[in-house]
């Protein structure tokens, strides 16, 4: 019966104390001037990433405090982590706000620092970076070697349907084939394609030689441990809705590239080698069609005197509707490829129904069935414009946002364990995130006051500029 | 490394540094027309001016509407390539780039005397708004202040600008030596005063033995050819080299043989379809439309040559895209079609 009353006590106490732990836990209401609070930057950032957003979130009397890194640090994340928290103060209460790979440097720190009482973390790759695998795997070159061997197939289009052999026809386009060969297909094209490649390379290459990067991996060893430890204080994660493919971005299209140009975040791009590869491109392929256009005219005038000309020279047109696909490819679509390489996105068919209308009848006769009525007044199709006769199915290509994208898009910067609220807001991407102007600097707010209110565990309900918000 | 986009090589350069020093840019415009053949300044040889719209088209195979193309050999690839797609609908699902679009195209060149040339070539999509609806769907709407809308070469240097005339690169690119087209424009002026006659002013004839003499005159080859009247037209019927490269493209000759026809006025001076075929499949079709009284004409100046030049051109063309026959149609539609050769330059 001891026994029995011992376990029953042991039992007993044990529900009682977990119950008055969870249950004790006060809000953890502070004000702003009792925390300090820490922003760190993303990879290869510095502390100036932070700096104008948290002089004007914060209060600036010396707890307002940007922490910087090397991002070449060869204990990666978990070592930038450990020495990071030894420069935090250990006499008042810690907010812990984090960019991209900053976020998941300061989970980190939050699971070794007791005083972390708060964590934000913006579009931070909780979940892993796709994009890292792209990189692994290199299956972003994907887009690249499928460009080049389209170029190569033109080429070779190009070449036959401009050597349009017999007398007199070399006469009239053999210049021209030489033109195109040794000034146009022979060099340019060559050097555009490399310009790509080592331009990609560059870019790519700082990141490859880091362990923080790696360790941004969805798989990685790193990620892996965090993801598995609950930290149990309040945290909050601001995903991205825009941006999703950002180092891509650069060397997309030529929209993306006046779109980067005006905006802050061209410094520390050459935009001088991205404006020769993206335009430069186009330029060659500009040559590349006028002399189509010649060779098609010379054939033209000459035919009218050798009529037997005319029968061959059409070819020229695929081969130069096909340059001209590709300047529009380079123009607007190779973004779209880019992003569907690195998993930001993909093509789906749906069906979709759509109204179907006889143009013929411009009004609607309620008790004609053949006008869209069907005989009274209150029929379903009175709202629908004259002419309305009913819905077909069509079959359209959708372009589809993955959640799991390759930066910081919205699954992949959730964590999907602890306390954490989540927000999905404008703003949230290397094009605006320097901006005050944006949504995400209230979100930011907003979120400082909810880390330092909320309960463990609690709902957060957020309004204002979210786009999406759910919470726990 | 690195590699600079357009490397120049270094023949290439001392041509530009040899054309600088000609200063051929004012010069060129005032000198033109000049007939004096011992002056310094190239003169300019033939002038091309062109505004016209266009678009290309591709769909699959149409029963109805390229009723030429559809043999039987042709309903059942489509029937194959459907069945393999597991096709339950007649909807085409397109790339992006293949969407067509309706184009304003201006192109202006003059080729000079010295073998140099400049050219400057303007398009412009021409319902933006409903570009955009379809770009939409590719994740990509588009500012059309962005696009480029011209390109120029000129002095050895290509330019390309924005709509607003805004340079958006700048390039040097090796001036083409086109000596050896100067040879052609002499060829072809040559053979046109050897004729004796104007082809618009020639009169038509419907002595096929005259057709055929005039052909010959001008150099055709009858040994793979033969020379019909029909209808009122002439039919001249050619039978190709199937290795020729401009046909191994298609991936539809299986080595048979092709010969087209080509139907013209019986004064030879228009050219109103031409047609290729294989193994008596129909790989291409043209259809070529004039302006009564246009000014659309290649003006041979010394001699006042004026020949007909086409007000719209339709092409049709049997293609294969991922082993479905499909019809690659492009509608060329000028406003402007003019070309002058300065005889007296030559």
């Amino acid at each position: 019966m001891k026994t029995i009353r011992a376990i029953l006590t042991v039992f007993l106490f044990g529900i009682f104390t977990y119950n008055a732990y969870a249950y004790s836990l006060p809000p953890t209401t502070v004000q702003r001037e009792d925390v300090y609070f820490y922003w760190i930057h993303g990879l290869n950032d510095d502390y100036a990433f932070w700096k104008h957003m948290c002089n004007s979130l914060t209060p600036n009397n010396g707890s307002t405090i940007t922490l910087s890194y090397n991002s070449s640090h060869e204990g990666g994340a978990a070592g930038i982590a450990k020495d990071l928290n030894k420069k935090i103060r250990k006499d008042k209460k810690i907010v812990l706000i984090g960019h991209s790979a900053g976020g998941v440097i300061a989970r980190q720190i939050a699971d070794m620092n007791d005083n972390v009482i708060g964590v934000i973390t913006v579009g931070t790759p909780n979940q892993g970076a796709g994009i890292v695998s792209s990189v692994e795997s290199e299956s972003y070159m994907e887009v690249l070697n499928r460009l080049e061997d389209r170029i190569r197939t033109l080429e070779d289009e190009t070449l036959n349907a401009l050597a349009i052999s017999g007398f007199p026809f070399t006469t009239f386009v053999a210049p021209i084939i030489n033109v195109v060969y040794h000034f146009t297909l022979g060099n340019d094209i060559d050097d555009a394609i490399n310009n790509v490649y080592n331009e990609l390379d560059l870019y790519v290459s700082p990141f490859t030689d880091q362990q923080l990067f790696w360790d941004l991996a969805p798989d990685s060893h790193f990620i892996t441990e965090l993801n598995s430890t609950d930290i149990d204080i309040p945290q909050i994660c601001i995903g991205g809705e825009e941006d999703k493919w950002q180092l891509f971005r650069i060397i997309g299209t030529a929209i993306n590239l006046n779109t980067i140009k005006t905006s802050g975040i061209s410094q520390g791009y050459d935009m001088e080698i991205i404006d020769q590869y993206i335009y430069g491109a186009l330029n060659v392929i500009a040559e590349i069609i006028h002399y189509h256009n010649a060779a098609y005219d010379a054939l033209g005038w000459a035919g009218i005197i050798m009529p037997w000309l005319y029968a061959t020279r059409e070819v020229i047109i695929p081969s130069r509707k096909n340059w001209e696909s590709l300047a529009r490819y380079i123009n607007i679509g190779v973004h779209t490829d880019w992003a569907e390489e690195i998993g930001a996105c993909h093509y789906e068919q749906r069906t979709v129904r759509v109204p179907v209308y006889d143009p013929e009848i411009t009004q609607i006769d309620p008790y004609n069935p053949s006008s869209g009525g069907n005989g009274s007044d209150l029929n379903e199709f009175c709202d629908m414009p004259a002419g309305f006769i009913g819905y077909e199915d069509r079959i359209e290509t959708v372009f589809v946002y993955d959640p799991h994208d390759g930066v910081v898009g919205a699954n992949t910067a959730y964590i999907n364990n602890g306390n954490i609220a989540k927000y999905t807001v404008q703003g949230v991407n290397h094009l605006e995130m320097g901006a005050l102007d944006t949504p995400l600097k209230n979100i930011i707010d907003e979120a400082i006051d909810k880390v330092l209110n909320m309960k463990k565990r609690s709902t957060v309900v957020i309004s204002g500029e979210a786009v999406s918000m759910t919470g726990e | 490394m690195r590699k600079s986009f357009k490397p120049i090589p270094l023949a290439a350069t001392m041509l530009l540094l040899l054309l600088q020093s000609c200063s051929i840019d004012e010069e060129r415009l005032i000198n033109q027309t000049n007939s004096d053949n011992s002056s310094d300044f190239p003169q300019l040889l033939m002038h091309t001016e062109q505004e016209y719209n266009s678009v290309d088209i591709t769909e699959p195979v149409n029963e109805a509407k390229h009723g030429a193309f559809y043999s039987p050999q042709i309903a059942a690839a489509v029937a194959k390539a459907n069945k393999a797609a597991g096709a339950t609908t007649e909807y085409l699902t397109m790339q992006t780039e293949n969407i067509p679009i309706w184009k304003y195209n201006g192109h202006d060149q003059s080729i000079f005397s010295d073998g140099t040339t400049e050219y400057t070539m303007k398009f412009k999509i021409i319902d933006d708004e409903e570009y955009n609806a379809i770009l939409s769907i590719a994740g990509s709407v588009v500012d059309f202040d962005k696009i480029p809308s011209m390109a120029n070469y000129s002095d050895g240097i290509m330019t390309l600008y924005g709509p607003k005339n805004n340079i958006l690169f700048k390039a040097e690119c090796p001036q083409p030596d086109l000596t050896e087209f100067k040879d052609t424009l002499e060829y072809y002026v040559n053979l046109c005063e050897e004729l004796g006659e104007s082809p618009e002013t020639k009169s038509g004839t419907t002595d096929i033995a005259e057709v055929t003499q005039r052909l010959q005159k001008r150099g055709f080859d009858m040994s793979n050819a033969t020379v019909s009247l029909e209808n009122n037209c002439v039919i001249i019927q050619q039978t190709h080299n199937t290795n020729s490269p401009q046909f191994s493209s298609s991936q539809l000759t299986n080595n048979t043989p092709v010969f087209s026809r080509t139907v013209l006025s019986t004064d030879l001076s228009k050219v109103f379809k031409t047609y290729t075929f294989s193994g008596g499949q129909l790989l291409s079709l043209s259809t070529y439309k004039y302006m009564p009284d246009g000014d659309m004409y290649v003006n041979i100046t010394g001699n006042e040559t004026r020949i007909p030049l086409p007000s719209r051109i339709e092409t049709m063309q049997l293609v294969l895209q991922n082993g479905i026959p499909m019809v690659h149609t492009t509608i060329t539609s000028y406003t402007k079609n003019r070309i002058t050769i300065y005889n007296n330059n030559l």
